[in-house]
């Protein structure tokens, strides 16, 4: 692999490799795959950015290739946004219907029912002078 | 040899017809002499698969190429060893190994079922028995190993190469056996509710179940990564691969499982949350079997394509259909008898670990099913790779981290503010000392900083947690630190295991932070003689030696390692070609040690000796390798069977003063 001309940052090439799939390769970025068609592609890689091509022109190179697939995640526009919004989404209800519920089931039970003998030692634990710290309320669970 | 294995294999589909239905009608007829008769055919199960299995080896050990799937699979010049391991290198022999390991698992499940389960187990060895039947006629009908060619063809066609590697011993057995255990978990929790045992009877069965099929995957995930890492030869362990995820998602769901299931053991809560997630799991489970015989999707771990897939596509909508058909059924009668105090409690916690795990496993599904759901209707071909994962996971998977750091923490039913304090302030304080600290050092990046000040967080939580559990029954009983250490450990064993896995579970997090925010990579060109440097290591490259072999050519290459222009180490990666599969595979050698790998891989052999070298540093990574016999540790540590406490109806000296009877058990 002779060195490009020009200079150029191999961290930002390597980051470039990293985004785009081998064509031919099931799964594996043009980083990963050893197959002559990801060496071609990491060196023009190389070449562009020695050139001065920013990143998104050489993603944009490689679409107008290969197609969308080439990429390695979908563009956050247009329809595609739907792919990073709404698992995103999701996962944001779904900790808020817990708040939700957990609220729910404290408010169903506003002041907690104790046994009273467990009640009886929950005075005494807060009203107690033993030495701080060896009244831990849990050291079973 | 071949005859054998058929016979034995049918064999084992007639018994899992007969038990399944034999279970099934003992338990609706009350026929205990059914149901016993149902049960030894259980029993017998795993022994009749176990001829089977050895009769498949057999044909692989003696080259018996008359059986088409060993044609297929092996040839005369593969190494030896991998003869014994060869028979699930591909579909038939894959299925016939998950029939082997489920009944064995299900047989012992079966025979030690706790009590509270027993009424109702003739339901769960039906649901057992019927899985089984299921991946049994699979395999007879649609992908029987033991099928024979007309005519013996003199050598095979070749084990892919990627297999001939020691992981093939362990990683396929232990993630296959994952999966098809959370059957197990699912059968119980089944079982009771068919039988209309609605209570907690199924708990302790579902959680020592799920606890196996919860370490064997993490053990074959972890093997699995290691695996990829020494072979790919791209200096990466872990890129969000199709079938990779796929066993990851019942992993998560889990891992919710297990944790929440404590809860329910504890305080009665979470039980309808419990059974939807062992569901979920079971689901997913079938999910990555789907995808691993047969799946849609592009990925390395393609063992070709196959009809397999449209049946296990039914089998999966089914296995979820069913179990929640139960659960709606039953819904009525399975509320929980206790409810929150308080939103600072570790039962909180766990519903919020709970929701991160699901999280997680949702938006990996979600990437993995996103290319189908665009190219059906959006007519768009779309990629969903590594970069998508990374940067919707991680942020939830440091979220998860720092759940695990503060939940344990936290007492069950509520926090006081100086229960709180007294809890937090060490390990908050530890964290943001290393963040502090690392920042300092000049380390800028916010991820990093946030991963390792939650690991300082984790660690120094459960050391403050175990310390404090030691030091109070030293001083309370007077015994020596470590006798107090090992009572202790052994009188909660489900809490210190835990905590054993949460250490492994950080020193993952270290490899994962380490090896993907600091690696640093260079693809160099060498010719003998020449040296290139990465990091503070210069790599001197020698010369490369070719070794043929009967089934591949091998290029091994000898490097010679300085740091600071002082010797270190002489390390032979190599790189073999297979003419008959016209496939290269390789062979990084890699400098292991706690601060960073040093990882050397040739990836382009020229005609002229010249050798294109991948040279990685990755830091830490090792620590991700050591945590799976510390993960495995701990779960032994939950699982080791603890002498049970048997609640008694004391009279509590309040009963006598007020008269009224105390309400808990």
């Amino acid at each position: 692999m002779p060195p490009p001309p020009g200079v150029f940052d191999e961290a930002e090439a390597q980051s470039i490799d990293r985004m785009l799939m081998c064509p031919i390769c099931p799964g594996e970025s043009i980083d990963q795959s050893q197959v002559e068609l990801a060496k071609q592609m990491r060196q023009r890689v190389r070449e562009m950015l020695a050139q001065g091509t920013t990143r998104q022109q050489v993603l944009d190179f490689f679409v107008e290739r290969y197609g969308p697939t080439v990429l390695a995640a979908p563009p956050k526009s247009g329809l595609n946004l739907l792919a990073w919004v709404l698992p995103v989404a999701l996962v944001a209800a779904a900790l808020a219907g817990g708040f939700l519920a957990l609220r729910a089931m404290r408010r169903g039970n506003p002041e907690p029912v104790l046994d009273p003998y467990l009640a009886a030692v929950d005075a005494r634990l807060s009203s107690s002078n033993l030495a701080e710290g060896q009244g831990r309320p849990d050291n079973n669970g | 040899m071949a005859e054998l294995g058929t016979i034995a294999l049918w064999l084992a589909v007639g018994l899992g017809v007969y038990g399944a239905i034999g279970a099934l009608g003992g338990q609706v007829r009350g026929s205990p002499l059914l149901s016993e008769s149902a049960r030894r055919a259980a029993y017998v199960l795993p022994l009749v698969l176990t001829v089977a299995i050895l009769s498949l080896v057999g044909a692989f050990v003696g080259r018996d190429f008359q059986v088409a799937y060993v044609a297929r699979h092996s040839s005369l010049d593969m190494p030896r060893i991998y003869t014994w391991v060869a028979f699930y290198a591909g579909n038939e022999g894959s299925l016939l190994f998950i029939c082997l390991v489920l009944s064995a698992l299900a047989a012992l499940a079966l025979a030690l079922a706790p009590g509270e389960t027993r009424r109702t187990l003739g339901w769960t060895a039906a649901i057992l028995l019927t899985v089984q039947t299921f991946f049994l006629a699979v395999t007879a009908v649609m992908a029987n190993p033991f099928e024979t060619l007309p005519l013996a063809p003199p050598d095979g066609e070749g084990i892919n190469p990627l297999l001939t590697h020691v992981g093939m011993f362990f990683h396929p057995p232990a993630l296959m056996s994952g999966l098809v255990a959370a059957a197990i978990p699912l059968a119980f929790v089944m079982g009771s509710l068919i039988g209309g045992k609605t209570k907690d009877e199924w708990l302790d069965a579902a959680r020592q179940w799920g606890l196996v099929s919860w370490a064997l995957l993490a053990v074959g995930l972890l093997l699995g990564s290691w695996w990829a890492y020494t072979i790919l030869g791209w200096g990466g362990f872990w890129f969000w691969d199709p079938v990779e995820n796929a066993a990851l998602m019942p992993w998560l769901a889990l891992t919710a499982f297990i944790h929440s299931v404590m809860v329910q053991k504890r305080r009665g809560m979470f039980r309808m949350w419990n059974i939807v997630l062992i569901n979920v799991a079971f689901g997913l489970a079938l999910y990555g079997m789907f995808m691993n015989r047969g799946g849609p999707v592009p990925s390395v771990h393609s063992f070709g394509a196959s009809t397999l897939g449209w049946v296990f596509l039914v089998f999966l909508v089914v296995g979820v259909a069913v179990p929640f058909a139960v659960f709606f059924c039953r819904f009525p009668a399975l509320t929980s008898s206790r409810s929150l105090d308080s939103m600072l409690s570790r039962e909180a916690a766990f519903l919020v670990n709970n929701l991160m795990l699901l999280g997680i496993a949702f938006v990996t599904l979600w990437g993995t099913l996103y290319p189908l759901l665009s190219r059906l209707f959006g007519g768009q071909e779309i990629t969903v790779a590594r970069p998508f994962y990374d940067q919707v996971n991680g942020p939830l998977l440091l979220g998860l981290l720092f759940v695990m750091g503060v939940g344990p923490l936290l007492p069950w039913r509520k926090a006081t503010p100086q229960a709180l304090r007294r809890a937090l302030l060490l390990p908050g304080l530890a964290a943001l000392g290393t963040v502090a600290l690392l920042a300092g050092l000049g380390m800028h990046q916010g991820y990093a900083l946030a991963g390792f000040g939650l690991c300082a967080l984790v660690s120094a939580g459960i050391a403050q947690e175990w310390w404090r559990d030691v030091a109070e029954r030293q001083r309370a009983l007077g015994e020596g630190y470590l006798r107090a250490f090992w009572r202790r450990t052994r009188s909660n064993r489900p809490r210190y295991g835990g905590y054993v896995v949460h250490l492994a579970v950080v020193m993952v997090a270290l490899g994962v932070l380490g090896g993907s925010l600091f690696d640093r990579q260079r693809d160099v060109l060498l010719v003998p003689g020449q040296t290139a440097e990465i990091g503070e290591y210069q790599i001197r490259y020698l010369g490369t030696v070719e070794q043929p072999f009967g089934d591949r050519t091998e290029y091994v290459s000898t490097v010679v390692v300085q740091r600071d222009g002082q010797p270190l180490t002489t390390l032979y990666p190599w790189r073999a070609f297979y003419p008959s599969q016209s496939m290269a595979a390789t062979r990084a050698a890699i400098r292991s040690t706690p601060v960073e790998d040093l990882y050397v891989v040739p990836s382009e052999n020229r005609a002229d000796g010249a050798v294109v070298f991948r040279l990685v540093v990755n830091p830490m990574v090792w620590w991700m390798w050591t945590a799976g016999p510390v993960l495995v540790l701990g779960t032994l540590v939950c699982l080791w069977p603890q002498r049970r406490v048997v609640a008694v109806r004391a009279a509590s000296p309040l009963t006598a003063q007020t008269g009224r009877q105390s309400t808990s058990g």
